[in-house]
């Protein structure tokens, strides 16, 4: 028995080297699987990296020339809206200034004016725009009564009031004469009355707020 | 080879060929009978010998039981540099240890373990080389799809690196020239867009105004008391604002007046309708009656006071205006 455990760790002796070999050609074998799948793991990581770098830059690409396609061919008009103070905040002293203004030219009776709060309406982007500020129109009702020698005087201050570069939709105007006395007849006084109403638009940019409480609240 | 039992002649002068063919008959008959051999086919004897010719077996007695006979000599079958003892010695049995010892791998088997303990760890050995082999060969065959894969994505990464440099070119260029906007294009266009969609809407009620005027002068005897000019969106819109940025509003005339200068009913009636008829001449124009000076529908009641005095009667219309 001793002599077969001699014989035993002897032929383990002369077999080390190649048991040895062995051992080191499964490390090799495996490991060179593994640096295998590493390899290309990592080589995979960055072939998927680079696509999609490269469809980002395409897309950015695309939406830059599209943005700057938009931009050409609506700077000039946003610029005159801009000149216009379409995009400023409403002037309503300016528009009693003009108002007054007008009327001098005309010669025109009093004229009362009433300009109602503002409220606000989110616009809304075509389909396929995410994550755009919100621009918002703002609207006031601007309510006049004009009394009128004759339908002219009408004519002219709406000539002039409408151009004056505000957005003013004229929703409704309503003439109505009043009974006058025949002793008036030959006399300077008002003998129609318009009463008009306009909606006056303005446009303002807001960028999206962190406190929910105050947008909900702002937009009721 | 022959068997050991097998009468072989001593004498120099005997015909050795003819022996062989002899004793290879009994052997071949041994071999029949036992079932080793097929007799239907004769059998081919090739004999291997230092000694004879070729043509020694030719007449001989039992040449004709053999297909043919083929003698080759045991000295040019033996390579020269494997044997170097004299040519007389190369016999068939020389060969066939020769063979046995460089290629038949003919297994001791009366060896004990201990004596065979080094062909074991030789085996062993080549056992393991194989392993080693087959371990490699079997790691490369794993490792090449992957590697291929590998490489694959690695020529797919440096084909759009090389791909994405004109666009990345591309893009810094536009980057760099794009001009500066104070709002993104997007909200650019959506102001402009909306503050043409607005315009679109605002019609200056003077235009109608006048057109109506035009309409009066034909008709003297139509006085209008009241004028009301306004927009009015669909009914779906609840709030004139949204038919107005959903691009419906339509223009609506509510005309008041009345019609005097005529004693007869007939005559403010026709007269009526002349005037309604010019009103629908206006480009878009539909024309609606709210209140007739005389009701006359079979479905309503009709009163009125038949005198003598000249009739004063009221109407109220609709004209709406659709572009």
């Amino acid at each position: 028995m001793a002599v077969r455990r001699r014989h035993i760790r002897e032929d383990l002796a002369w077999l080390k080297w190649w048991l040895i070999l062995l051992a080191l050609c499964f490390a090799i074998a495996i490991g060179g699987y593994w640096a295998s799948i590493y390899y290309r793991s990592d080589m995979r990581r960055l072939e998927l990296g680079t696509r999609s770098n490269f469809d980002v830059i395409t897309q950015e690409v695309t939406q830059i020339e599209e943005s700057e396609r938009i931009i050409v061919e609506n700077i000039d008009r946003y610029n005159a809206l801009v000149s216009n103070r379409l995009l400023e905040e409403e002037d309503r002293v300016s528009l009693l200034e003009d108002i007054r203004r007008i009327r001098n030219r005309f010669r025109l009776f009093p004229i009362d004016v009433e300009v109602r709060e503002q409220s606000s309406r989110i616009l809304e982007y075509p389909e396929g725009i995410e994550d755009a500020d919100e621009q918002i129109s703002v609207r006031s009702v601007v309510t006049l009564r004009i009394p009128l020698l004759h339908e002219e005087d009408l004519t002219r201050f709406l000539g002039a009031f409408l151009n004056a570069g505000r957005l003013m939709v004229t929703t409704s105007c309503a003439i109505t004469a009043p009974a006058i006395d025949a002793s008036e007849q030959l006399e300077v006084v008002q003998r129609q009355i318009a009463s008009c109403e306009f909606i006056w638009y303005t446009f303002r940019r807001e960028l999206p707020s962190t406190d929910e409480e105050y947008d909900d609240d702002y937009y009721e | 080879m022959f068997s050991r039992l097998t009468p072989l002649p001593i004498d120099p002068d005997a015909d050795l060929a003819e022996s062989i063919l002899v004793a290879t008959l009994q052997s071949r008959e041994y071999l029949e009978r036992i079932g080793l051999l097929k007799s239907e086919e004769l059998p081919e004897l090739h004999v291997v010998s230092p000694v004879l010719e070729a043509d020694a077996f030719e007449g001989k007695r039992g040449n004709a039981d053999f297909a043919a006979v083929h003698h080759h000599n045991s000295i040019d079958l033996m390579p020269i540099n494997s044997y170097g003892g004299p040519q007389s010695e190369i016999t068939a049995i020389l060969l066939c240890l020769d063979w046995g010892v460089h290629h038949g791998g003919f297994g001791n088997i009366y060896a004990s373990p201990a004596i065979m303990r080094f062909t074991f760890l030789r085996r062993q050995r080549n056992y393991v080389a194989l392993s080693c082999l087959l371990a490699l060969i079997l790691g490369a065959v794993v490792s090449a799809p992957v590697l291929n894969d590998a490489i694959r994505s690695r020529a797919n990464y440096q084909a759009m690196t090389l791909d994405m440099l004109p666009v990345q070119a591309q893009y810094d260029e536009l980057t760099a020239q794009f001009p500066a906007t104070p709002l993104p294009s997007e909200a650019m266009a959506l102001v402009v867009n909306n503050y043409d969609l607005i315009e679109s809407q605002n019609h200056p009620p003077t235009e109608l105004l006048s057109q109506i005027s035009q309409v009066m002068e034909q008709h003297s005897t139509i006085n209008l008391t009241s004028i009301v000019w306004k927009i009015s969106a669909d009914e779906q819109y609840l709030d004139l604002n949204d038919g107005i940025l959903a691009n419906s509003a339509v223009i609506e005339l509510e005309l008041y007046g009345q019609q005097f200068g005529t004693s007869s009913y007939e005559n403010a009636d026709l007269r009526l309708k002349e005037f309604i008829d010019s009103l629908s001449l206006i480009e878009g124009a539909s024309v609606r009656t709210t209140s007739l000076p005389i009701e006359s529908a079979p479905d309503t009641s009709v009163s009125a006071i038949v005198s003598d005095q000249i009739l004063d009667s009221e109407f109220a219309l609709i004209v709406r205006i659709d572009s």
